[in-house]
């Protein structure tokens, strides 16, 4: 029990005051980073009224309730426009689940870990990179900015290390339903790869993988449905350098043969119907300083999937859906009352003509990951929102393991193209075809998917 | 009866898959089922048409041959060797050459006339260049990590809605379009859209069934194996190397299937549905980081040509169906192997490969025609065919001393003759009395041309390489007129028309190659160049076997090198569209043009040339005929790309080939992805041969026929 003081604009007036002299403090109560250090839980760092949707809405809206479109009114102020209005007229609903104040689900164990032990010790070079300050050697392992100051550290944050295991791979299933029919008209399957060549904190060697430490991740998507794309692929050398383009190699079916293509085109949709981009993933998915401008344009509660997500009822982890004229244009979801979102824009300075004038990205505080993206077009108008959910894959009477602890990830994204009326729904299962199987750190995946070896593999042809 | 032992081994196939489709249900819980959990099953349907939007038809065919409409005047020469005969020797060695013409006998002897193809060959009028349904499947298998089963299957069907040429039209004039000396299989009734069988009748693809009107393959039939950073795939497979796409210089593993709709799909598909697929162990491993090593080992497989009469075929019916020897010459136990080395550094990126192979287009030559068929003869109807020339030169023929008798202790073409009958001569020749074949001497230039061939060269070689023709009163002609004057008197000997008879051999080749790439980067994310890429690839085949202009046989032997650059870049016009992809390209080739054919036979003549009118006894036609002088090099431009919409719905979609040499052909494409797995391509060929310059001198002239539209179906599921 908090006093009661703090009450629910002892928050917005913290929040703005922070705003007003430019400074970002990330907590309430007392410095968020501070709170977690000693004990793990964010409790502390917040009021009630951050911590519970019950106080934040005096107890209309309770744990375990419906949001939909007869009570959206009271939280408005935690939803960004477009979940707000497909909610309020789409037929689209989210259940509040209790708000998580234990870190260490809020991310992967190691992974937490590694930032608690390594704080304090990133810093940017002389060429933005960053690096470790003890060496000047890339990062070792961790968020290198737990306790941020600016939209670029978390921004720099999260292009280190979007999956935040060492590697990953996620089998995907893909629906785009267009709004006004309901109908389901795109379906893909595939899988996203991701290994880090640095900043490695549970496969070995770490933290750098010998001889590749100019390299900051190897990554690929492929698809294997429908069969027009199958095989489809394409893989990504990110280098350490936050300048620098990946080279992209792609395998695409009319060529049946492995090519370079060139990367600086991010912006384009790579299957019909998808609304997504190559930009797109993980809300940073470019080099660092292809994007600037970054800069927070925002601060406050927010709500968001971060547990709860996982369906262990279903065997291979598919989720159920709701919404639209025919029940299938949104997942059914758990949200969760995110005490302190940090909100951060920034503008694609590299790409010249990109349909994208800017950004909005919303992270959580207590762990800087992404839960929310507006990205806005060149007139400034909404353009795409993504909102999605992690999750603990640890129901408390099933689990998932990644080594010694439950697997976290991502459970599901929903891309919403506000212009035409397009969802697209992406969510992580099981298995693919009973090949590709979701996992994390293991080191076979760098052979399986992440070489020019591996795509004439996937190619199948 | 091939097709019906064709239908009959593909049941058996698809039993057996349904047997073990219904052996893993039984099996519910079991291994079987476990098996059958690990397979995924894809498939499409597709329906291609292609709509001509000219009057024109396919020339090679025999209803639109270049003189099927037009009257060409025939005159008959003393055979040289024919007045050596008559005169013991003295006058043939004062008339050697075809200079002297017969005259006008009042109709007795048939020593002249004019002649139209259109009198023999009945009209054909298609309104579809193409229409094809089409099944595509796919099984994969992954019974453990490392180890995969994938088997494609692609089921092709074409009803044959075109009103097509049908030998069986004519099969009562001359004596019809005769079998023999090997498996005429697409040259004796209506056009064979799929098979494609050696001289002997075997299939040349053994892993596909195929009947007229069908055909069952399978594009990929591999077992994989996959441990660490190797591949190794053993099966039936195609293989495509190479960064450049369009131009193949790196991609020389497989040969093309031509059958179906040629070149001219979907250009972005590239040579996907061309490959032939050839059982292979190819083996690949990702040696670093940056270093790819690729080989492959595989049975020889050759390039397959489009049949005699079908929409697309490339070679003029006159000709019989080239007799393939892969099978007769022992080329089907042949391996092609090669090896690649890729290395990318980043902005940089470096090639090299070397292979030894068996050039999947071969070598194409005169052949014996096996056909023992002479000047007259009965035809099925009861009538009588042949005129009263051919009566005399059979009966000519029949009054020359057996060759090795005590009359003729020494062969002399125009004393001895080495056969019982002119027909067993011919059968020892590559010419066949028969309708469909070349009528006139402008034909016959006309025919060689558009082959790429020397009319001239490819009499003679005819001559020096088959003495029956000696025998039958040929002897060599040193330019266009004599050649013209022997053709006429042959085919007006014939009663009509001469139909050719040629063979493919293969011939081993090794081929080299180095590539290198760089991707620009430029300060400035506005310019164009930024993420360019350039790429280089050149090919060096030393010694490499091609058809000569003659038919020689063993065709000739020259160096080649073939040098491709190629410019890439997504590049984004405006905001309110995605990035286009863009290619360019240019390709310079020093001895063949992009399928294949020697430069060597560029520039002889095509099409329906001038012809002055009838000139009856002031001999034949010699006006417009020229023989190719061949061309330094082919050099080639191409431009392709896509403009994806927003949401990638519809999709442009171009594809420029440009022949420097006055050639183009202009592909646009609108892809539309509605959804619900279902898509549909439009599109339209333009395709112009005569921009400039002599036809002959550019490939496209080859195909100029083709302006069509297009469009595709396809569902997936």
């Amino acid at each position: 029990m908090k006093l009661i003081q703090f009450d629910r604009g002892y928050s917005r007036r913290k929040f703005l005051a922070d705003a007003a002299r430019g400074v970002l403090s990330c907590g309430v109560l007392m410095p968020l980073a501070k709170a977690i250090a000693a004990t793990g839980d964010v409790s502390k760092a917040y009021p009630d009224e951050l911590l519970s949707i019950e106080a934040y809405t005096k107890g209309r809206i309770k744990t375990g309730d419906i949001i939909d479109a007869s009570n959206v009114e009271l939280v408005k102020a935690l939803l960004e426009p477009v979940r707000y209005e497909q909610i309020r007229a789409q037929g689209r609903k989210l259940k509040v689940v209790k708000t998580t104040t234990d870190v260490m689900r809020l991310s992967p164990w190691e992974y937490i870990e590694a930032t608690l032990r390594n704080s304090g010790k990133a810093v940017f070079d002389a060429n933005g990179n960053v690096v470790n300050r003890a060496d000047g050697k890339p990062w070792i392992g961790g968020n290198p900015f737990p306790d941020p100051k600016n939209g670029l550290e978390l921004f720099a944050a999260q292009t280190m290390n979007w999956g935040r295991h060492d590697a990953s791979f996620y089998a995907v299933k893909m629906y785009t339903t267009e709004m006004a029919s309901g109908d389901v008209k795109f379906s893909y399957s595939g899988g996203w790869a991701e290994l880090s060549a640095v900043g490695r904190v549970v496969m070995d060697p770490k933290p750098y993988w010998p001889e590749h430490e100019d390299k900051l991740r190897y990554q690929s998507i492929f698809f294997l449905t429908p069969q027009a794309y199958r095989g489809t692929s394409f893989l990504n050398l990110w280098d350490y350098d936050a300048h620098a383009f990946p080279v992209l190699y792609g395998y695409v079916p009319e060529f049946r043969r492995v090519r370079q293509f060139p990367t600086d085109q991010r912006f384009e949709p790579l299957l019909p119907g998808l609304t997504l981009f190559l930009s797109d993933a993980w809300a940073a998915g470019d080099p660092l300083y292809t994007w600037g401008n970054y800069k927070i344009v925002g601060r406050g509660p927010f709500l968001a999937g971060l547990s709860e997500s996982w369906n262990a009822d279903h065997p291979n982890w598919e989720h159920t859906t709701h919404g639209g004229p025919k029940g299938k244009s949104f997942w059914d979801a758990a949200v969760e009352l995110v005490p302190e979102a940090i909100v951060v824009e920034a503008e694609p300075v590299k790409f010249p003509r990109a349909p994208v004038s800017k950004k909005r990205v919303w992270f959580d505080a207590r762990n800087q990951v992404v839960v929310g993206m507006v990205t806005f077009d060149r007139n400034g108008k909404p353009y795409r929102s993504f909102d999605g959910a992690y999750t603990l894959y640890d129901n408390g009477k099933q689990k998932f393991m990644d080594g010694q602890h439950p697997y976290w990830s991502w459970a599901h994204v929903t891309a919403s193209d506000i212009q035409t009326g397009s969802v697209s729904r992406l969510e992580q299962v099981r298995q693919v075809e009973n090949t590709h199987f979701s996992a994390a750190n293991d080191p076979k995946v760098y052979e399986k998917y992440l070489t020019q070896v591996a795509l004439m593999r996937l190619g199948m042809k | 009866m091939h097709s019906t032992r064709a239908m009959h081994h593909a049941v058996l196939v698809g039993a057996a898959l349904m047997a073990g489709s219904t052996a893993s249900w039984a099996d519910e819980g079991g291994f079987l089922s476990d098996l059958w959990g690990r397979a995924t099953f894809n498939a499409t349907v597709r329906s291609d048409t292609s709509y001509k939007t000219t009057g024109i038809d396919n020339y090679d065919n025999q209803s639109a041959a270049p003189f099927q409409h037009i009257a060409v005047p025939r005159q008959a020469y003393l055979p040289p060797n024919l007045l050596g005969d008559l005169a013991g020797g003295i006058v043939g060695t004062v008339v050697d050459k075809w200079t002297v013409p017969i005259p006008n006998s009042l109709g007795i002897v048939h020593t002249s006339d004019t002649v139209r193809r259109d009198t023999y060959i009945p009209k054909a009028n298609t309104t579809f260049n193409y229409q094809e349904l089409r099944f595509g499947g796919e099984m994969n298998v992954s019974f453990t990590d490392a180890w995969r089963l994938n088997i494609q299957a692609r089921a092709s069907y074409d009803p044959d809605i075109y009103k097509s040429f049908d030998a069986g039209d004519v099969a009562n004039i001359q004596g019809g379009i005769a079998d023999g000396g090997g498996d005429r299989y697409a040259d004796l009734g209506e056009p064979n859209y799929f098979e494609a069988r050696g001289r002997e009748g075997r299939k040349i693809n053994p892993t596909e069934f195929a009947g007229r009107q069908y055909m069952i393959d399978f594009p990929t039939a591999i077992l994989e194996y996959k441990r660490d950073a190797y591949n190794v795939r053993i099966g039936l497979q195609q293989i495509a190397w190479g960064q450049a796409i369009f131009f193949q210089t790196f991609d020389i593993p497989d040969g093309l299937d031509l059958r179906r709709h040629l070149i001219l799909d979907r250009a972005i598909e590239e040579f996907s549905d061309k490959r032939v697929p050839a059982l292979a162990i190819r083996g690949a491993i990702q040696a670093t980081d940056e270093i790819l090593v690729d080989s492959y080992v595989q049975k020889f497989q050759p390039s397959i040509i489009p049949n005699p009469n079908t929409p697309y075929n490339v070679a003029p019916a006159q000709f019989y169906k080239p007799l393939d020897n892969y099978y007769s010459g022992g080329y089907d136990t042949k391996l092609s192997y090669g090896i690649r080395l890729k290395a990318d550094y980043g902005n940089w990126g470096y090639s090299a490969m070397a292979a030894s192979r068996m050039n999947p287009l071969g070598v194409f030559s005169w052949a014996e025609s096996g056909i023992n068929k002479g000047l007259t003869g009965t035809n099925p109807d009861g009538t009588r065919w042949g005129n009263s020339l051919g009566t005399l030169v059979e009966t000519v023929y029949g009054l020359k001393a057996k060759a090795g008798g005590p009359l003729c202790p020494n062969y002399n073409p125009s004393a001895c003759r080495m056969y019982d009958s002119l027909g067993e001569a011919l059968a020892h020749t590559p010419f066949t009395v028969g309708p469909g074949g070349v009528y006139s001497n402008k034909e016959w230039f006309s025919a060689a041309g558009s082959l790429r061939l020397d009319g001239l060269k490819a009499l003679n070689t005819a001559i020096e390489e088959y003495p029956a023709l000696r025998d039958v009163y040929a002897s060599e002609v040193d330019n266009v007129q004599q050649a013209s004057n022997l053709l006429n008197t042959f085919f007006l000997a014939s009663d009509g028309s001469i139909r050719g008879n040629v063979q493919r051999d293969y011939y081993r080749e090794s081929v080299f190659g180095l590539g290198g790439s760089y991707v620009i980067g430029t300060e400035n994310p506005e310019s164009f160049w930024d993420q360019f890429i350039i790429n280089a690839e050149v090919q060096y085949t030393p010694s490499r076997r091609f058809t000569d202009v003659g038919l020689a046989h063993g065709g000739y032997e020259s160096d080649e090198y073939i040098v491709t650059l190629v410019g890439e870049k997504w590049y984004r016009w405006t905001q309110a569209f995605p990035a286009a992809y863009l290619a360019f390209e240019f390709q310079h080739r020093s001895a063949s043009d992009l399928v294949g054919l020697s430069l060597k036979g560029y520039g002889g003549n095509s099409g329906n040339y001038k012809v002055n009118d009838p000139v009856g006894l002031q001999g034949n036609d010699y006006s417009g005929i020229r023989t190719p002088k061949g061309i330094s090099s082919a050099d080639y431009l191409a431009f392709a790309g896509f403009q994806p919409w927003p949401n990638r719905k519809y999709i442009f979609e171009w594809a420029v080939l440009y022949d420097v040499r006055g050639g183009l052909l202009a592909q646009p494409l609108l892809k539309w992805n509605p959804g619900h797995n279902f898509s549909v391509d439009l599109f339209y060929n333009y395709v112009n041969g005569h921009l400039y310059g002599t036809p002959t001198n550019n490939l496209i002239r080859a195909i100029d026929f083709a302006n069509e539209a297009n469009v595709r179906f396809s569902y997936q599921f």
